[in-house]
């Protein structure tokens, strides 16, 4: 099955999904969408860092620099956590997508005669 | 890929997404580049693909341009950036205007213009005439607009557009005014009216040059705004 690229408002909702189980960095937080999605989702990588803006005005991640670099000489990066407000949004946002995904699953539950994924 | 041209791909790269960023404060675009680039050459270093790790961040002009209406998203623009930029617009074409008029009486008092045109040939006079008053009226314009972009980046091409319309709506009126009137004016209605259309259509495109490019040049805009006292 080819990968799908998430739409803009569904990115914020993973990378908010990601940072509930702990801080990350962008590169991470790609992986990790990459790893739990099993592949499914893939994510235009150049998309994370403008959400990541939005998410940080509207208080729900705090970036922070790690300035030392790592041992094997990459630079140093930007660690990205949940805030409080992050947290009730994240909350809130998988609310709203289980009634959505309860209520699309009335219509997509019925059909038999898929593909074998 | 060589080795040389996978760096100058990167650097390449790199070098888009911080033009769309030049809006941005220094130590911001700075940090952005600095995450970004570390991104990339972890993916670099785990993929081994350049060209595939590019193509998978995504078109780096749309990279940069989303990443500076982020930004600009933090920051809504104070409302009354608007009214001071039209001010400066206006201050710009009033200080133009009077400059014109004080070179034309100037001119007049000291004969230049008779000079002038002894000078030269009467059919240079004119092209050299010409051309001045082209420059006029597009160095205004673009001066304008690049002092309002400087004062107003979100609102400025509002405002012009506004001037466009309301300027448009008069010229209109007039000509239709002049043409419908008794008066000796006369001369063919729709070829003043598409001159006068052709000629607002050109002084607006270069008030909205002027814009983006006040807007655009971080450096234009902060010195710009520390003169007026707005930092």
């Amino acid at each position: 099955m080819m990968a799908r690229t998430p739409t803009r408002g569904d990115v914020s909702a993973l990378i908010l999904a990601v940072l509930g189980e702990g801080a990350l960095h962008g590169y991470a937080i790609a992986r990790e969408v990459e790893r739990r999605s099993e592949n499914a989702l893939a994510l235009r990588e150049g998309s994370l860092y403008p959400t990541l803006r939005d998410l940080e005005a509207n208080g729900f991640i705090v970036g922070q620099w790690d300035d030392a670099a790592t041992p094997t000489g990459t630079p140093a990066r930007k660690t990205y956590k949940l805030t409080a407000a992050g947290q009730a949004e994240l909350e809130k946002r998988a609310r709203e997508w289980r009634i959505y995904a309860r209520a699309l699953d009335g219509f997509m539950g019925g059909i038999t005669n898929v593909e074998k994924i | 890929m060589s080795k040389k041209s996978e760096v100058q791909s990167l650097e390449n790269y790199l070098a888009q997404i911080e033009r769309e960023l030049r809006a941005l404060p220094s130590q911001a675009r700075a940090d952005e580049m600095r995450e970004i680039e570390a991104h990339l050459r972890t993916m670099i270093e785990a993929r081994g693909d350049v060209a595939g790790v590019l193509a998978q961040f995504g078109k780096p002009r749309k990279v940069g341009r989303d990443l500076r209406r982020a930004w600009e998203r933090k920051q809504p623009e104070a409302w009354w950036r608007a009214i001071l930029a039209l001010i400066a617009g206006v201050a710009v074409q009033a200080f133009a205007t009077i400059l014109l008029v004080a070179v034309v009486q100037i001119s007049s008092e000291y004969s230049w213009d008779t000079k002038f045109q002894v000078a030269f040939s009467p059919s240079i006079a004119v092209f050299i005439g010409v051309s001045l008053m082209i420059l006029y009226y597009s160095a205004v314009p673009f001066a304008s607009g690049l002092a309002m972009g400087a004062v107003s980046p979100k609102r400025s091409k509002w405002i012009i557009g506004l001037y466009f319309v309301s300027l448009l709506a008069i010229v209109l009126f007039e000509q239709i005014r002049i043409g419908n009137s008794d008066s000796d004016f006369g001369g063919d209605l729709l070829s003043s009216l598409l001159f006068g259309l052709g000629a607002h259509v050109a002084t607006s495109l270069l008030g909205f040059y002027g814009v983006h490019l006040g807007a655009r040049r971080e450096r234009h805009h902060q010195r710009f705004a520390r003169f007026v006292g707005l930092k």
